[in-house]
């Protein structure tokens, strides 16, 4: 459901955030924070705890007032209309299913505050009921329901009334993983069918990369970098992102040149390795170089274009792959991962080994 | 019931001071003039002409205070229950001010501000109201005490309940497109209603029992059921017919429990969950939801259409920070009710200072011959010596009794519901049953008139509190703290002395507290029990104010609220320090 990449004309646009600033006393917590999210789009805000989501999420949602900035819906202006006049659905984590309402009466909920009839309002029930799979459940309370079910319907309250963007913060937070790993497929599974546009809030960076389209990431009440799944994992812009999502090895060093875009970097022990960077770097600046551990290749026949030598220390097993650890100069701690079973040539503890990998596999950041 | 010693002590003591005296006050209303078995007196009830109107008062006088104490009470537990927990406690402490103040000082304080000169009528003049109305010594004064003397019981109950509701759901109605009007009246006042079914029981069985209010600030026609009951006894020495009065009472207040059991469940009065889905097979419970919600729907709607109309007029603006006006109201509403719970006592300080020989606002001049008066009186020394002494032993007994009991049912009991009704129900029964019932007793074995009678009396009284107390400070306790004690080779004594003790200490000092407080402030059983004999203080208040209201009472108002400040100050420190270490 991605838009081509350019053409996000206004019209698609479901929701505009524009500098939105919020405070509360003296703490920031929430400093020119900028997000758009396009008709269809599965937006996911990411970042550590207390980076200032669920603060910009009930600014969207009208539920807290933010000090400057501007939010459209749909077009509209929003910045400061009570929560009733937006045109927003909203999960909340501890689902806020109301206690003394049969399920019926939850969905049916937003649509009676719509003035719908009786008999539009029961046709649209269960509907809604049919697309989280849980028909005839119209009389039920809340409480009889399980925690992963209880989600369904409040994901159900929230869509019954198609608003122009969904919100969910932390929906999945609350249940068990294998719950939350089934859940998360049949919310993609409704994005997609029904083409919403969603923001959608999470810690977990695996869920966040799972299902969205693009995530923004979060820290300290700013946006780090928005952008797909894949431009976040491959091609972070600061150290930050690529130490929060997903593993990493970080090689300090200092840039000594640039060949068709390409940085050239000296790293501590003096080899000099290269690779693509996202930010503006200039010669003699200090640099890190981040590759993922599954970039790596230990002892490769023909060693890629950059290498270091390290000291074996062990392997972990977890699973479909096994993780390989090194210590390299100055003591630095590197992991390379590969394939369970793949065969580990000359590899012995407390044995140098060569690490390699492609240039366009690594970035080189600031060091910051 | 093995291991059940902790429980034996308190459930003895209940069973032979309050259990047995009001089985055998209900015998003795059975017995006839010629001392045969028989229903007379019961049939008495419904021929006397006096007894059906003095009914038909006091049910009028607590199905209005009810209503009136429900009504203010619950902006305040509203604002209470969203504020955040630092401000929530320092407007508490005035909530509870009047629990705190003696219920005598308040009486006197209302006198002072509802006389026809009193302080009220006076403000009115001055807001230009020409021959304001005397509140006093009608049944508006009544209803004023009497919501006064309650609301603080309505807030907290209602407060339990709020408490427990999910502020998000209020959020999510909003951004499900609910106005705040129908959030309110379609998510949280239902949510709410069983905390305040639970205030209005509370407020309406404790209202049965009330006569110090109807008595000082009412006049004849507003003579309550108890008033009967006193005369009876005192005057006309009829213990039969008193008994069936008292008794009909009861009966009256087991029956409202039921209703309120099968409509609400009872678990709400310990701020428990709502009997909610479930009950809805009971057809009582079905009729009353179907009529409930018609109503919610009605007031739902109507408010909405007058926030959809103002909406019109003045349109959310989206680029500019919204008025909250709805929310200062409600502040300013909530406020009022608590200064109307706090302020009123403080009136009776200037008047003890007064040079006149009457109540007269405001006060003339300045003088200490109301304190040198009641200082030189020896009844008032003997009255406020027996009264700390009677007090204080009956904290100490309380806490013996109560704390072992309340141990039992957090750590081992399984019946707990059953046990904790017991240990709780002289807080449910209108304390002039247990008052007539006791001085029946004592009356036969020669405790009448002794200091002894007098504790055991309040006791009686003072236990549930220290049981519910305890009971609330031991389920935040965590028993793994004892364990691990034990691990490390404490014994038992040792683990309590060392390890429990000191982690419960202030729920401790509260529950002392809170036994002490009822106990010096209590008068419907020092009426009885003392005999006439011996005296305590707020009975020498009430002879007194009986007679005449002077400026003397009012000094030992201000003297019993200093006093009070005092000891609940101290308590506060002791009970601080606790914490801090
Ligand atoms: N009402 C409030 N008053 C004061 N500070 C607040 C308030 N709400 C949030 N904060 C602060 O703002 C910061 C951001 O909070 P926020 O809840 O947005 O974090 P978050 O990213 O959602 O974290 P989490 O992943 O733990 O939910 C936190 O440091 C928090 O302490
Ligand atoms: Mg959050």
């Amino acid at each position: 459901m991605k838009m081509a990449d350019g053409s996000s004309n206004s019209d698609s646009l479901k929701l505009e955030v524009r500098n939105l600033r919020k405070t509360f006393g003296e703490f920031v917590a929430l400093e020119g924070a900028s997000v758009e999210v396009r008709a269809g789009e599965f937006l996911t805000l990411l970042g550590p705890s207390g980076s200032g989501k669920t603060t910009l999420l009930l600014a969207i949602a009208g539920l807290n007032e933010p000090d400057s900035g501007e939010i459209r819906i749909h077009g509209d202006l929003a910045t400061y209309l009570p929560p009733y006049q937006r045109d927003i659905g909203m999960v909340f984590q501890n689902y806020a299913l109301f206690p003394h309402m049969t399920i019926g009466e939850n969905i049916g909920f937003p649509l009676r505050m719509r003035r719908w009839s009786a008999s539009k309002i029961d046709e649209a029930v269960s509907r809604i009921l049919d697309v989280v799979q849980l028909p005839g459940t119209e009389n039920r309370y809340p409480r009889q329901l399980s925690g992963g079910q209880q989600q369904r319907i409040a994901l159900a309250r929230a869509l019954v009334y198609e608003p122009s963007i969904v919100l969910m913060d932390e929906p999945l937070g609350a249940l068990d993983k294998k719950l939350r790993e089934q859940l998360q497929y049949e919310i993609k599974r409704l994005h997609e069918r029904l083409g919403l546009a969603m923001l959608y809030v999470t810690h977990d960076q695996e869920e966040a990369l799972v299902m969205s389209d693009r995530i923004c990431l979060m820290r300290q009440g700013r946006i780090e970098q928005i952008g797909t799944p894949e431009e976040l994992y491959f091609r972070p812009k600061t150290r930050f992102a690529a130490d929060f999502l997903g593993e990493s090895n970080l090689l300090e060093g200092e840039v000594i040149g640039f060949q068709d875009g390409i940085c050239e970097v000296a790293l501590n022990d003096g080899r000099p390795v290269r690779g693509p960077t996202t930010t503006k770097l200039n010669v003699g600046d200090k640099a890190v170089v981040m590759i993922r551990p599954e970039a790596i290749r230990i002892n490769a026949a023909e060693a890629g274009a950059n290498s270091v030598t390290a000291t074996f220390i062990e392997a972990v097993m977890t699973g479909g792959t096994t993780k390989c650890f090194f210590e390299g100069h100055q003591g630095q701690q590197l992991k390379a991962q590969i394939l369970t079973g793949q065969p580990r040539d000359g590899l012995a503890p407390n044995k140098e080994a060569v690490l390699s990998w492609e240039p366009d596999s690594c970035v080189v950041l600031a060091h910051d | 019931m093995r291991g059940s010693w902790p429980l034996i002590p308190a459930a003895l003591f209940l069973a032979v001071a309050f259990v047995y005296p009001v089985a055998l006050l209900l015998g003795r209303s059975f017995v006839g003039s010629d001392g045969g078995l028989s229903a007379e007196n019961y049939a008495r009830l419904g021929e006397s002409t006096v007894v059906v109107r003095v009914m038909l008062i006091t049910f009028k006088i607590a199905g209005w205070t009810t209503l009136f104490a429900i009504i203010a009470g619950y902006p305040i537990a509203y604002l209470l229950a969203t504020l955040p927990a630092s401000r929530r406690n320092l407007l508490a402490i005035f909530v509870l001010m009047p629990f705190w103040t003696s219920f005598l000082v308040r009486t006197f304080a209302w006198i002072v501000l509802l006389g026809r000169n009193g302080a009220l009528n006076q403000l009115l003049q001055v807001l230009g109201v020409s021959d304001p109305p005397s509140f006093l010594y009608q049944f508006s004064g009544v209803m004023i005490g009497m919501v006064h003397a309650l609301m603080p019981l309505c807030v907290l109950t209602m407060l339990s309940v709020m408490e427990n509701i999910d502020k998000r759901l209020t959020d999510a109605a909003g951004t499900l497109g609910a106005r705040p009007a129908a959030a309110f009246w379609r998510i949280y006042f239902p949510l709410s209603l069983p905390g305040a079914a639970a205030g209005g029981l509370l407020v309406f069985i404790t209202s049965l029992g009330f006569f110090i209010t109807p008595a000082l600030l009412g006049s004849e026609r507003e003579t309550v059921i108890v008033q009967l009951v006193i005369f009876q006894i005192k005057e006309m020495l009829n213990w039969g017919f008193a008994g069936a009065i008292a008794i009909m009472l009861l009966v009256v207040a087991l029956v409202i429990f039921y209703i309120y059991d099968r409509l609400v469940g009872l678990s709400t009065l310990s701020g428990g969950d709502v009997r909610g889905g479930a009950s809805s097979r009971n057809p009582l419970s079905w009729l009353g939801s179907k009529v409930g919600n018609l109503l919610l729907t009605a007031i739902s709607e109507v408010s909405d259409a007058i926030g959809r109309a103002l909406g019109a007029l003045m349109p959310a603006r989206p680029d500019r920070k919204p008025r909250r006006i709805g929310g200062k109201v409600l502040r300013f509403v909530a406020l009022a009710g608590i200064a109307f719970l706090a302020v009123p006592a403080f009136f009776v300080v200037p008047v003890s200072f007064s040079e006149s020989q009457f109540l007269t606002w405001p006060p003339k001049g300045f003088s200490l011959q109301w304190y040198r008066e009641v200082f030189d009186n020896p009844l008032w020394i003997g009255a406020a010596w027996r009264s700390f002494v009677v007090a204080f032993s009956v904290a100490v007994v309380a806490l013996m009794l109560g704390v072992p009991a309340a141990f039992y049912l957090v750590r081992r009991a399984r019946r707990t519901t059953a046990i904790m009704a017991f240990l709780i129900s002289p807080l449910i029964m209108p304390h002039i049953i247990i008052a007539v019932a006791l001085f029946y007793l004592f009356a036969q074995i020669g405790l009448v008139g002794t200091t002894i009678g007098l504790i055991i009396g309040h006791t009686v009284l003072a236990i549930p509190y220290v049981v519910v107390t305890v009971v609330a400070v031991l389920k935040n306790y965590d028993i793994r703290l004892d364990h691990a004690a034990s691990t490390l080779g404490a014994n038992g004594v040792r683990t309590f002395l060392n390890v429990t003790f000191p982690l419960i200490r202030s729920g401790l000092i509260a529950a002392f507290m809170f036994a002490f407080i009822i106990s010096f402030d209590e008068l419907t059983i020092s009426l009885f029990v003392t005999g006439g004999q011996v005296t305590t203080l707020p009975k020498q208040m009430w002879d007194d104010a009986l007679l005449r209201v002077s400026p003397a009472l009012a000094a030992v108002a201000t003297l019993i609220l200093a006093f009070m400040t005092a000891v609940i100050l101290g308590s506060e420190i002791l009970r601080r320090r606790g914490v801090a270490k």
